[in-house]
């Protein structure tokens, strides 16, 4: 009974009249194994269609198509990275040269100020820093009053001149 | 288009395509020089890919004058009887060919000498097995021409069948 349904809907699959429904069933039929003996003469042809479905691409087809889309990518990082090392190396460059700008001036300072070791001239007992440092007060102290005096001097000088301009 | 959206929606359908192109060039080489050429095309344009309505269909399409294109260069003439040397350089392996037997391959070799466009259509119908409308659309046709070109192509594929069933029985 079968083989009847299957041999009207082939002749609608000849004539270009059968849905894909129709189609699928055609190739099930054909491709299941019990084929009625009339219609075996089809079965190649249905065979066919079902093994082609399996032909593919190898797998490493979908690597090689990225790899030749992307090289755009990789182009644009590298330039990316130029800059980030242009920039690395100027940062670089300027600090070397400050650096050695640095060091080129600093020798005639640094004997001048470095030259002197202060550390010697330093007291290590307390009370005698203490005098020290009195010593060093009452010099500066002296040494105000003089100027106090030298200011008192020069003020009764003008005081004077300013009694002649006003008697 | 990103490159995420690239290889989740139009990568998987490769095989489709090399399908396609195998069945109009003939050669799994050229095959898949085609199916790249229209990956590659479609991913230099996709700026203005969003705008392609249907992008499987699209990618059919350009398949489909790809391969006609690549026929057509390699001076080989429309619907060129495969010799036998060309015989089992269509992606299917000598031991693959053994084992499905001489009568599945005897209708690749009926396949392979229609006209370009009735392969085509024979290809996205009857293997892909893509509705008329689809078939119509991918291949720039209209619907009516896909139900002729289905209909000559399967008129002669039967034709051949029937004659090469009398020529084997009247050579037994």
């Amino acid at each position: 009974m079968e083989s009847k349904i299957i041999e009207s809907l082939l002749e609608k699959y000849f004539e270009g009249q059968s849905t894909v429904e129709e189609e699928n069933r055609l190739k099930q039929y054909f491709t299941g194994g019990d084929v009625a003996p009339q219609l075996k003469v089809y079965q190649p042809l249905f065979e066919f269609f079902e093994s082609e479905k399996t032909v593919g691409l190898g797998e490493d087809f979908e690597q090689k198509l990225l790899e030749k889309i992307q090289p755009v990518k990789k182009e644009a990082i590298i330039r990316k990275m130029n800059f980030t090392w242009l920039r690395a190396a100027a940062i670089i460059v300027f600090v070397v040269a400050g650096l050695w700008m640095l060091r080129q001036w600093q020798p005639e300072t640094t004997e001048q100020t470095v030259g002197i070791d202060w550390s010697k001239y330093e007291p290590e007992d307390p009370e005698k820093a203490y005098d020290q440092m009195m010593k060093a007060l009452a010099l500066v102290s002296e040494k105000m009053t003089e100027g106090e005096d030298e200011a008192r001097k020069g003020l009764s000088k003008i005081n004077e001149a300013n009694e002649q301009i006003t008697n | 288009m990103n490159l995420e959206m690239f290889t989740k929606t139009v990568i998987p359908i490769k095989d489709k395509l090399y399908r396609l192109a195998l069945r109009v060039v003939g050669n799994p080489m050229e095959a898949e020089d085609v199916v790249q050429e229209v990956f590659i095309k479609l991913w230099n344009q996709r700026e203005q890919a969003d705008q392609i309505q249907n992008l499987e269909a699209w990618c059919v399409r350009v398949t489909k004058n790809l391969s006609i294109d690549k026929l057509r260069s390699g001076h080989r003439k429309m619907g060129d009887l495969p010799t036998g040397m060309e015989f089992h350089d269509d992606g299917v392996s000598p031991h693959k060919a053994a084992e499905l037997g001489d009568a599945v391959e005897n209708i690749r070799r009926m396949i392979l000498r229609l006209p370009e466009s009735q392969r085509a259509v024979i290809q996205l119908r009857d293997i892909e097995g893509l509705s008329y409308q689809e078939v119509a659309d991918a291949l720039d046709l209209s619907m009516e021409q896909v139900k002729v070109y289905l209909h000559r192509a399967r008129k002669t594929i039967r034709e051949q069948i029937i004659q090469n069933e009398k020529y084997g029985i009247e050579n037994h």
